[in-house]
């Protein structure tokens, strides 16, 4: 499992991830992924098209880092999942708090926009 | 006509990575789709998590068995362990598809993709066992 950081022209941090989020995948990225993630002062793109397998502690990894963003105002998104992936996601709801995007524009469009609690 | 393959796991999590592979190969043997080989690793990894992690207080070593019944159209998976007393399906609630990120809960997902994926789920205590049955179609996920 592997975890590649890289900043785009407009602010967004692209964090791509490859393998599996499986027990053993997610525990071996969980601190790699939170300081790239949860721990950034920005916007962020997750880009999952090279995960090829996500179990609910993969789920969780991602939902606790896209909250830590939430809090400190920035929103994060999910970039390209494979399609067996992409369904696991919908039917957790995962979808509605962290959006599913297959348009790089789209994604940045949408992670530009502030967010803030109701 | 039922081909039946059972498997051996110890109560410990490095064996969860005997799973892809294992899978990989009924995969072969039985031409299961990729979309059914995806869905039986889920709902092992998270059943077998839970069984692991939470288990057995004791930490001492023990077998989990994990029973396949391959019939032409569906197939059931038997596990079988001397844990503590525990009906996984007990509890379980629909996940939070309402509230926005900031109150999103982020666990307790497990066991509910398992009902999710799976045709059929029953669990029953016998003989000091725990004994959680598993039917899942063969052509495509329940879901």
């Amino acid at each position: 499992m592997q975890v590649k950081l890289e900043m785009m022209d407009d602010g967004v941090a692209k964090v791509s991830l490859s393998g599996r989020l499986d027990l053993a995948g997610t525990e071996q990225i969980e601190a790699d992924f939170s300081k790239s993630v949860g721990e950034r002062q920005g916007p962020v793109l997750i880009d999952l098209s090279e995960v090829t397998f996500i179990a609910s502690i993969g789920i969780k990894m991602l939902l606790k880092n896209a909250k830590d963003l939430s809090w400190k105002g920035f929103r994060t998104a999910i970039f390209k999942p494979q399609t067996s992936v992409e369904k696991i996601l919908r039917d957790c709801g995962i979808d509605t708090v962290i959006p599913v995007h297959f348009s790089v524009a789209s994604a940045v469009e949408q992670l530009k926009q502030p967010i803030a609690r109701v | 006509m039922k081909e039946r393959v059972s498997y051996e796991f110890k109560n410990k999590s490095t064996e969860l990575r005997r799973l892809e592979p294992l899978l990989l190969d009924l995969q072969e043997r039985f031409q299961l789709s990729d979309q059914v080989v995806f869905d039986l690793n889920l709902t092992l990894e998270e059943i077998l998590t839970n069984t692991i992690f939470y288990g057995y207080p004791d930490k001492t070593e023990r077998i989990i068995h994990v029973h396949f019944n391959f019939a032409p159209t569906e197939v059931e998976v038997v596990i079988e362990d001397d844990a503590a007393a525990f009906n996984p399906l007990e509890g379980v609630k629909e996940p939070d598809f309402t509230s926005d990120i900031f109150d999103r809960p982020v666990g307790g997902l497990g066991v509910f993709l398992v009902k999710k994926l799976m045709r059929e789920v029953s669990y029953r205590r016998e003989d000091n066992k725990n004994l959680l049955t598993l039917i899942m179609a063969l052509d495509c996920s329940a879901s």
